[in-house]
């Protein structure tokens, strides 16, 4: 046996690539010919000019680089592994603290330099606007998802605030700079609240057309707005008092006078960077903070899926809410800094363009990651302003680079996540605990089910349904497919809403009827928990996150709604600690530890079923639906199921609503079976009296007359 | 009563415009369910060659002016359809199942690119054209005020009904209609039935820029005026047209750009010309959040 386990690799086929760059040259012959052969005069008359030569380059340009791609993909498709970009990434991660370190500190010194001129030191502030903006778009992006392609709409808010106050109230730039951050939030709200709510296509439709509406709305409010001339002579930052201008007004000093130094246009430039610089480093600080909480967590657990997140009690217009609104905050003091750099606005500088050419950044350097937005503004702002002959290529190049990074890595540059919280790791001070249902001793049934009916046009899915569920008991729902089972869940956990029926949850925490409740409350308030058919977790989340996100209304509330997260609180760590403790207890009991710090998409179908259950048990419900929990495990992990789901049911005491076609794992463990056929109930009993009963038996294997009754 | 006939014919005339090319969204909304950003700039570059085969003609000397609009719609349908054919190779379909908004960031990087393509190659200053068909039927007249419908408003509101007719025939009764409605439904299935869904998608981006290539056409010869940024709100526009009448439904993208051309006209006409684009851009918000069915689409029932 020879040691080479190379496979060999089968011959380019030369006929079939020159067929193939020969269809390439052929339609970029067809896009050339009239667009780039003939070039139409300005203004008007026929006088066009002729230019063969674009045509003929174009052809051959397209025809070599066809081949050339061939060739490349030939030569490629044998080797696995990384590619190049990510072995790069891979060998400098272990420096990555001293890279940030010398980053950072050339950053902080760059205007001191020696060799620091007016422009250097003027762009460095240009690359720190975007980059503000691509951090703040990044936490509207790239972590909840929401594609907001009218962002500058809040930058241009924040600008015009801080210009409108400045110059007819006389108020300073930090006395500005939180008003105008305060209007763009308001703004961002008002805006956001009618229209989150649409998917998430539609959503960058709207937002681009209210990116516009400010715009036009700028142009023609001359009034307020100046107009297209827009608004000049705004006045500068000053530094406790002291401005940044040759010839100060009388009671003022000026900068220079203050530290007896002949005036230089420069310090006004170095101030300025300095404020951007220490803008953005707060917006840093913040957004890797925010992350970590809960609120952050929401985020890109809404980005992941939305339906998942409202099973959990998540109301996904408020989450949405808060990353549009933060995010314009973000925009809006970016904006005063950029009124007060330029000393004049108009309407110009917030155009969908530069809409754009943020979200670009944000693209290019990998959505959500803090690190790709620097190295993607550093790379499209400072590019095309270093190499000016080139600048009228510039947006060719960003149309062209956002559809590159989509074709080739459509996560961006730069696409490691840090998980929010590690199990491995989490120093717990505390044990955790599930929450232990007294047993039902009372009258009212835990669920109740009265006269449910539901229809779909003309199909009437479920037929003047009732039942009842208990607390303590496993109430099965079986049927025949189309029988109408996953509507009944879907009705009770708020994602239909019936038509006629009412559905009644009681326990100790009070009394709900779920039709009138919305999706997000039912879990949140009438504690309904549930799993999907087709499992529904958030893939890209470590399984610990899964199951923290579970707990967001508590740990929104122990955080004071992100407050005293972001101060670091022990309030909220603590919560934290408890919380991560309680989600320890289920991965104990599901054998989800060692798996805990993984992420979610990556584990087999078995384990992912699992997950879930664990996550709806860490909403701490009072009644749990499964939907076909055994559907596709194999009997050895049926059997484990089985014994997770009357442990639930003996240690918890709460009720579990059960749809299942594994025949033999009802009647195993179910306590309160009831058979569905055409939306209608045929049986109610325990196992033994459904195994007998007549219409089940006819119901499932027909009759020999032919057809239902 | 002269003057808002003659904003309806004007309107009409506007919206068979917007109609067409709203067609082209719907009908890949419809089939994989994303934004196509860069139709309104597959419609610009319509514009764009139309223009450029007429200057072609004019110097070659075609002096019969039906026959050299048939010539340009021909022509510029075929190169047209060249560019949405392109597009979708090189910016959508190596996307097919990435994340969702990963085909629609394309897009706009696709439409920022083509824009810029243009402005490029063809210089940033506005083209213009001598008017081809002049002349019209005066309808009304009254204290000096004509209502006049145009020869030419008269071919664009009837090439635009042909079109339509023709349209829902081929997407009705074609085979090829049919395996397109297949692949709107489930291209997976479709495709286990043997329907090659990738020529369905790429047949349908070139049916669409070929509508847009007709509107560009008209636009070129009604208002003889053009430059590389014309895609960015008309495109806007017509894609409000399509979702206010249902996006998916082709006649939904017709009745949608007819009102939406009709909004506009009468707004210009009896409020602020200034504000009318915000108007537009006011239905396409108003429709989402109340209707984000539109008038004729299906409701999308969620699946779970």
């Amino acid at each position: 046996m020879t040691a080479s386990n190379a496979i060999e690799k089968p011959p380019i086929n030369l006929g079939a690539t020159l067929k193939e760059a020969g269809i390439a040259a052929l339609i970029a012959l067809a896009l050339a010919l009239p667009l780039a052969g003939f070039r139409l005069p300005d203004g008007g008359g026929s006088a066009f000019t002729t230019r063969p030569w674009w045509v003929v380059v174009a052809v051959v340009v397209v025809f070599v680089g066809r081949m050339a791609f061939a060739l490349w993909r030939h030569n490629r498709s044998i080797s696995h592994g990384a590619g190049i970009f990510d072995r790069i990434l891979s060998a400098l991660a272990p420096y990555s603290r001293i890279i940030f370190i010398g980053f950072f500190a050339l950053v902080a010194l760059l205007p001191l330099m020696p060799f620091a001129d007016r422009r250097m030191v003027d762009l460095g502030t240009l690359v720190m606007i975007y980059i503000m903006l691509g951090w703040g778009l990044n936490i509207v992006v790239g972590l909840a998802g929401l594609l907001d392609l009218g962002y500058v709409a809040f930058y241009a808010v924040g600008a015009y605030s801080y210009t409108l106050l400045a110059v007819n109230f006389g108020l300073s730039f930090w006395q500005c700079l939180p008003l105008a951050g305060l209007f763009a939030g308001l703004f961002g709200v008002l805006l956001g609240f009618p229209v989150l709510r649409l998917r998430g296509d539609y959503l960058a439709i709207v937002t681009l057309g209210f990116g516009e509406m400010v715009r036009i709305i700028l142009i023609n409010w001359s009034d307020l707005t100046g107009g297209s001339e827009g608004i000049t002579a705004i006045p500068g930052p000053s530094l406790m008092g002291l401005k940044f201008t040759p010839t100060p007004g009388a009671g003022e000093t000026a900068f220079h006078q203050f530290f007896s130094i002949p005036f230089a246009g420069i310090h006004k430039l170095i101030f300025l960077y300095y404020i951007i610089l220490a803008l953005a480093l707060v917006t840093h600080l913040f957004s890797v903070r925010i992350r970590r909480l809960p609120v952050g967590r929401a985020w890109e657990a809404l980005r992941e899926d939305e339906t998942a997140c409202r099973s959990l009690g998540l109301n996904p217009v408020l989450i949405k809410l808060s990353a549009f609104g933060i995010g314009a905050v973000l925009a809006g003091f970016a904006g005063s800094f950029f009124a007060t750099r330029q000393g004049f606005i108009n309407p110009s500088s917030f155009t969908f363009i530069e809409s754009a050419i943020i979200l670009a950044i944000v693209v290019l350097g990998g959505m959500g990651s803090q690190v790709g937005v620097i190295c993607a503004a550093l790379v499209l702002i400072l590019l095309p302003e270093l190499a000016r002959d080139f600048a009228e290529f510039r947006m060719l190049l960003f149309g062209g680079v956002m559809v590159a990074i989509m074709v080739w890595r459509p996560r961006g540059l730069l696409v490691t996540r840090d998980p929010s919280v590690m199990l491995h790791g989490f120093d717990l001070p505390v044990a955790g605990t599930t929450q232990v249902v007294p047993k039902n001793s009372g009258t009212n049934p835990l669920l109740q089910i009265e006269h449910l009916t539901m229809r779909f046009g003309g199909l009437t899915a479920i037929d003047d349904l009732s039942f009842a569920a208990r607390a303590g008991d496993i109430t099965a729902v079986i049927g025949p497919n189309g029988a109408g089972k996953t509507t009944v869940f879907n009705c009770i956990t708020g994602f239909y809403r019936p038509d006629v029926g009412r559905m009644c949850m009681d326990h100790d925490g009070g009394v709900f009827l779920l039709e009138r409740m919305e999706g997000y409350q039912i879990s949140a308030t009438a504690r309904v928990a549930r799993t999907f058919q087709n499992i529904r977790l958030f893939p890209r989340m470590t399984v610990l996150e899964n199951l923290m996100v579970a707990q967001h209304g508590k740990l929104m509330r122990a955080s004071w709604y992100s407050f005293a997260g972001l101060l670091g609180l022990s309030r909220f760590k603590n919560a934290e600690a408890r919380a991560v403790a309680d989600a320890k207890i289920w991965l104990e009991r599901l054998d989800l530890v060692d798996v805990a710090d993984t992420e979610a998409g990556t584990l087999s179908y078995g384990v992912q079923r699992k997950i879930e259950i664990g996550r709806a048990m860490c909403t701490r419900p009072r009644l749990l639906c499964l939907d076909e929990p055994a559907a596709g495990l194999n009997p050895n992990e049926t059997q484990a199921l089985n014994k997770i789901l009357t442990d639930i049911r003996d240690q918890t005491g709460i009720g579990i609503l059960l749809i299942e076609h594994d025949m033999a794992m009802v009647m195993d463990i179910s306590d309160h079976i009831i058979v569905l056929d055409h939306g209608a109930r045929i049986a109610d009993g325990t196992p033994d009296e459904i195994r007998k009963n007549p219409a089940v038996i006819r119901a499932y294997l027909g009759e020999e007359d032919g057809g239902h009754s | 009563m002269e003057y808002f006939s003659q904003q309806l014919i004007n309107g009409l005339t506007l919206g068979s415009i917007y109609g067409l090319i709203a067609i082209g969204y719907t009908m890949v909304y419809g089939i994989i369910g994303m934004i196509n950003f860069a139709h309104g700039e597959i419609y610009m570059i319509g514009a764009f060659i139309a223009m450029i085969v007429f200057a072609i003609l004019g110097f070659v000397g075609i002096a019969s002016v039906p026959m050299a609009v048939l010539i340009v719609l021909i022509v510029t349908v075929l190169f047209t359809g060249a560019y949405g054919w392109t597009v979708e190779r090189l910016a959508y379909r190596p996307l097919r199942g990435s994340f969702r908004l990963a085909p629609l960031i394309s897009a706009i990087g696709m439409s920022i690119f083509l824009q810029n393509y243009v402005q490029l190659i063809q210089g940033a200053r506005v083209k213009a054209m001598e008017p081809m068909i002049s002349g019209g039927f005066v309808l009304m007249e009254r204290g000096g005020f004509q209502v006049t419908l145009s020869y030419l408003q008269i071919m664009i509101m009837g090439l635009t009904v042909i079109l339509m007719v023709g349209f829902s025939q081929l997407i009705g009764r074609t085979v090829l209609g049919r395996a397109q409605r297949a692949c709107e439904q489930d291209q997976t299935m479709a495709a286990l039935l043997g329907i090659n869904v990738d020529k369905i998608i790429s047949l349908t981006f070139i049916l669409g820029a070929g509508l847009a290539a007709v509107a560009g056409v008209m636009n070129t010869l009604y208002y003889g005026v053009i430059d590389f940024y014309i895609g960015f709100l008309v495109g806007l526009k017509a894609f409000t047209a399509a979702v206010l009448g249902g996006i998916g439904s082709l006649p939904g993208a017709m009745l949608g750009g007819v009102i939406i051309g009709l909004v506009e006209a009468f707004w210009s006409a009896y409020f602020t010309a200034e504000y009318k684009d915000v108007a537009a851009f006011s239905i396409l918000v108003l429709v989402l959040i109340f209707r984000p069915t539109g008038l004729l689409g299906r409701p999308e029932v969620e699946k779970v």
